[in-house]
């Protein structure tokens, strides 16, 4: 078509500008695309190792269990409800614990911690703790209990040692179990080295007279990012007297930092966002100023107003092209390398945060479709909202003043 | 049907309000019959600029009427008064104003590319207007790389390639030697004669009136004398 | 002088004569500099609020412990209070107040359940420093250092089912490593903005405490200055009369929220840089085409003899006035977005996250003189920097080609 043409030898009649342009929309571009795909990329990691390492991405739990766990707000007949839970698509593990909070006495010594009964079998594919363990190995026996560091420290426990755990059971009378210690864990997070101890959930599950219940029914799927696809396919199965959260509920600071994190950079990004279009908006002011007799040269020659217009647009989706083009580059060039390797938290600064904030080791950038258009689709709306604007003055002006412009 | 491409009735244009109104055309009537070369002329700021303009429908009157092949114009909108420029009338600038990205050739094409045509009849249409006001070498350069005279015939060509009946030239010379203007002269002269094109032209050259079938001499927005050559 | 003012003056009606175009740009720049002060006194916000919640929140500005005590929290790493050594330490320092507390770990019985907290041994008069002076209590507060009832935060008093005025048993470790059980009557209940708080910490008095494990010793002093932040200089003082201590300040204290606080300074110079960078392609865009149009108007000034220096500054100074214009109008604007969020921005639906980020969900802005006028500096440099090369091209032109253009 001539008008392309047309259009993109305009383009070119000043090369500078139009380079400057699309290299504001390239750089607008190409910094939205680094921050989301890297935003993007470390939500889900950050989800599945804080997940990992407490709540799970779905629980069934006792309905009043959140709000004020005691022990005897249970989900019973677990092993049954694990089965059937498991012929459903999209889980991939589920894996009960119980949960008390206990006194923890080795001699004269004795430190508060949260108890933690779990199937040794099967709790790994649900949980990082087994490959966490330091010292010793993850379970030994039936009788036997993984300790965190700062705890086994602050007890004087060795591995082999025997600890005494004082409980309530669901009576409320005293119950005690006697494991010895097979490992010792350090997962980097103080609160969970200071103050967790696992044991089988068969050993403390007859202490504390709850047959086959759990406190929590941890179930981990496919989809994490997606919580509610498996809820839906779950709720059947959840007892009445339980509850179906997921991670969003059972940690809201997680979920509630991510969005956050997403507003903020929403407004970070809709601000540069402007501030580019505005530039390019001054940028076409200027053109058409200088355009004024052209155009009524081409009205004068029976060029129809749309048609001009339709010219104008051209050029500019074209200018947009060149800008997205140049964005799209730049951003290869700096995610291609990083997309397989990622950046390491050490890199930084952050490794010695990562337990504390249950952070990942290394963020890959996530480019996804959003990640791919957010930024160009908003600047075009912006650069053709500034053509329009910018060639109303065109429209307005008589023809007669159009040819004679600055003549 | 009369023989009149265009009429004029008591037509008059004032530019501005109040005290700064400035009356370009006070009233004027005249008929430019097919196939005439007429020469509007007079010193500038006379109204020469404005009839023609009003003639090609860029301007509307401020009373009076512009009737064009027996159409009133200012029944017509803007998109239909851009249709009958682009398919009726030939546009020539005195500043040439064509289009810079595009080569002779193709600006000579553009009008037709609006007009529907098809590539090969535009291509083929577009040289042979070319070559009929001398420029067959230089179809392929861009404006920039012409000279004055060879842009405005460039002008010209793009202004008879959709087989006009009426050439408007707004002092087409003003920015060209007495050589080419003659060389100018005699092309339009020649077309006049050989196609029929009625040609308006306004003019304060003496060179081009001689020309001229016709003039129309104008002072203060009024019609002074119309001499038949 | 009066060459100033000839630039000056031509560079002015230069802008006015193309004021519709150049008023979009000063509108882009005010959205960029508004744009950034905005964000610059939401993170200075942010940061004052958490050194303010950390020091207040019991950690104070200098924290001193006996070596050990951070990884092994017990009665058997503390150290004996010498309360003259400490006000020595702390001579010519705009101290607030300091307070000597006891703080370990202990696991808390009711009738029915078991909960662990720490356990807070601390002198009720010099708490003024903390925001324990600043609980909502319902029942009564400790009366004094030698109060051996407890106050327990509201959220724990729900979850142990107990209440106010029943007995709790708190198990810990003694002075010699030896587990205790103590009972404690209830005599208040807190309600504190941080649930995390209200579950983890009970109060009682530190020397009825140190009486009942046995001990004559503390396990912190925590220091409280006047001012927001503590100098080195203060820091260094109090290290160099406790050497036989760890001294730390909040950020070592905290180090989540230090790295937070850290973190945000770098986004403060990344975000302007990024803004700035996208303001840099308008800027040069207009000034090159504000040049070549006039392209014959400096041709004639060469003509007539201006040296092309001033030609230069012509430009420079075109570019300077539009920054300012900006710069002046996105200061105001951010001032007006500033008195509007002054109050504080509600992040209550955030409550938990935010409370990881050790900020109050009332974000409040604040404006830090040092940071607008670093924002102003940058951006008045950018703009000469992004007239450079617009003037070399009006001035590279030949008189002679510009008057024929």
């Amino acid at each position: 078509m001539l008008s392309v043409k047309v259009a993109w030898r305009n383009l070119w009649r000043n090369r500078r500008r139009t380079l400057l342009t699309a290299g504001a929309v390239g750089f607008a571009v190409l910094l939205v695309q680094l921050g989301m795909s890297f935003q993007a990329g470390s939500y889900e990691p950050m989800v599945e190792v804080s997940t990992r390492f407490a709540s799970g991405h779905l629980q069934i739990q006792h309905v009043d269990y959140k709000d004020d766990p005691r022990t005897e707000r249970f989900v019973s007949n677990t092993t049954e409800l694990r089965s059937h839970l498991l012929d459903l698509p999209g889980i991939n593990a589920v894996s009960n614990r119980t949960e008390s909070f206990g006194l923890v006495n080795k001699d004269e010594r004795s430190y508060g911690a949260l108890v933690v009964g779990v199937d040794p079998q099967i709790d790994p594919s649900a949980s990082h703790f087994s490959d966490q363990v330091t010292q010793g190995t993850y379970f030994d026996s039936p009788n036997s209990a993984i300790i965190g560091s700062a705890l086994a420290r602050n007890l004087r426990v060795s591995v082999g040692d025997e600890i005494v755990i004082l409980s309530t059971d669901v009576d409320g009378s005293v119950a005690f179990i006697a494991p010895s210690v097979s490992g010792i864990f350090e997962t980097g997070n103080d609160a969970l080295d200071r103050s967790l101890v696992q044991v089988p959930r068969s050993l403390i599950n007859d202490a504390l007279m709850l047959e086959d219940s759990a406190h929590r029914v941890v179930i981990m799927i496919d989809q994490p990012m997606l919580p509610e696809q498996s809820s839906e396919v779950i709720t059947p199965l959840v007892p009445s007297t339980a509850s179906l959260l997921d991670w969003r509920e059972l940690m809201p600071e997680i979920s509630q930092s991510i969005r956050l994190d997403k507003i903020s950079n929403g407004i970070v990004y809709g601000t540069l966002t402007v501030i580019v279009v505005l530039s390019i908006a001054n940028t076409f002011v200027m053109t058409m100023f200088e355009r004024t007799r052209e155009f009524g040269t081409l009205r004068a020659v029976g060029m129809h107003n749309r048609s001009i217009f339709g010219m104008f647009i051209t050029e500019t989706i074209l200018m947009w092209m060149l800008g997205v083009a140049i964005g799209y580059l730049l951003s290869t060039c700096a995610l291609l390398p990083l997309i397989n390797i990622g950046i390491g938290m050490d890199s930084m600064g952050m490794d010695q945060f990562a337990g504390l904030l249950f952070l990942p080791d290394r963020i890959y950038p996530a480019v996804d479709l959003k990640v791919v258009l957010v930024a160009p689709i908003s600047i075009g709306v912006g650069m053709v909202l500034s053509t329009m604007l910018a060639s109303i003055r065109l429209y307005r002006l008589s023809l007669v003043d159009a040819l004679r412009y600055r003549e | 049907m009369t023989n009149d491409v265009v009429q004029l009735r008591s037509v008059t244009r004032v530019y501005g309000q109040g005290n700064v109104a400035v009356n370009a055309l006070q009233g004027i009537s005249a008929e430019i019959n097919k196939g005439e070369f007429v020469c509007v002329v007079g010193p500038s700021g006379c109204g020469k600029s404005t009839m023609l303009h009003l003639i090609g429908g860029l301007d509307s009157p401020t009373s009076g009427t512009v009737i064009v092949e027996d159409q009133d114009l200012s029944t017509f909108t803007n998109n239909e008064l851009s249709d009958l420029r682009l398919r009726r009338m030939g546009f020539v600038f005195q500043a040439f104003n064509l289009i810079p990205v595009l080569s002779a050739c193709e600006n000579v094409e553009f009008v037709l590319q609006l007009q529907g045509i098809g590539k090969n009849e535009r291509d083929t249409r577009a040289r042979e207007v070319l070559d009929s006001v001398g420029l067959a070498d230089a179809a392929d350069r861009r404006p920039g790389e012409l000279s004055g005279g060879q842009q405005q015939r460039v002008a010209v060509a793009r202004a008879l390639v959709g087989n006009p009946l009426l050439l408007i030239a707004d002092e087409p010379s003003a920015n060209l030697d007495s050589t080419t203007t003659r060389e100018l002269c005699e092309l339009l002269q020649s077309i006049n004669r050989k196609h029929g094109t009625t040609i308006l032209i306004a003019t304060h050259d003496s060179l081009v009136m001689n020309y001229s079938t016709r003039t129309i001499q104008l002072e203060d927005g009024k019609i002074q004398q119309e001499n038949p050559a | 002088m009066n060459t100033f003012r000839l630039v000056l003056n031509l560079s002015l009606r230069n802008l006015w004569r193309q004021r519709r175009r150049n008023s979009i740009l000063v509108v882009a720049i005010t959205f960029a500099i508004g744009g950034v002060i905005v964000l610059n006194s939401m993170i200075r916000g942010m940061q004052v609020q958490m050194v303010d919640s950390v020091v207040e929140n019991l950690s104070g500005h200098i924290k001193m412990h006996a070596p050990n005590y951070r990884d092994d929290p017990s009665m058997e790493r503390g150290f004996v209070l010498d309360p003259i050594r400490v006000d020595e330490s702390v001579e010519g320092l705009p101290v607030l107040g300091w307070a000597a507390r006891i703080t370990i770990p202990a696991v808390i019985m009711s009738e029915r359940e078991t909960r662990g907290a720490s356990l807070i041994g601390i002198d009720p008069d010099r708490e003024l420093i903390s925001v324990v002076s600043n609980f909502k209590l319902e029942g009564e507060g400790l009366e004094s250092t030698s109060d051996s009832r407890v106050l327990v935060g509201r959220s724990l008093l729900e979850e142990l089912r107990t209440k106010l005025g029943r007995r709790i048993v708190l198990t810990t470790l003694d002075a010699d490593g030896i587990s205790k059980e103590i009972g404690f009557r209830i005599v208040g209940v807190y309600d504190a903005e941080s649930e995390s708080m209200e579950k983890s910490l009970v109060f009682t008095g530190r020397t009825a405490l140190q009486e009942l494990l046995n001990s004559s010793e503390v396990t912190e002093v925590s220091i409280r200055l006047k001012t927001r932040y503590a100098k080195q200089e203060d820091f260094d003082q109090v290290r160099k009369s406790f050497p036989e201590l760890d001294v730390l300040d909040w950020q070592q204290v905290n180090p989540i929220v230090a790295f937070m606080y850290n973190t945000v300074n770098l986004v403060i110079y990344i975000w302007l840089g990024i803004v700035l960078g996208a303001l840099v392609f308008g800027l040069v865009n207009t000034l090159i085409t504000a040049v070549l149009e006039r392209i014959h108007e400096f041709g004639l000034f060469r003509a007539v003899g201006m040296r092309s220096r001033i030609i230069v500054a012509q430009v420079i100074c075109e570019s300077v006035c539009l920054m300012i214009l900006g710069i002046a109008l996105g200061v105001a604007g951010s001032f007006l977005i500033y008195a509007w969020l002054y109050d504080g921005i509600d992040l209550s639906a955030f409550a938990e996250g935010v409370e990881m980020m050790g900020m109050s969900s009332q974000m409040k802005p604040a404006i830090v003189a040092h940071d607008v006028l670093v924002v102003v500096a940058v951006s008045i440099t950018l703009a000469v920097v992004a007239s450079f090369y617009p003037a070399r091209r009006a001035v590279r032109m030949n008189p002679l080609d510009a008057l024929r253009h």
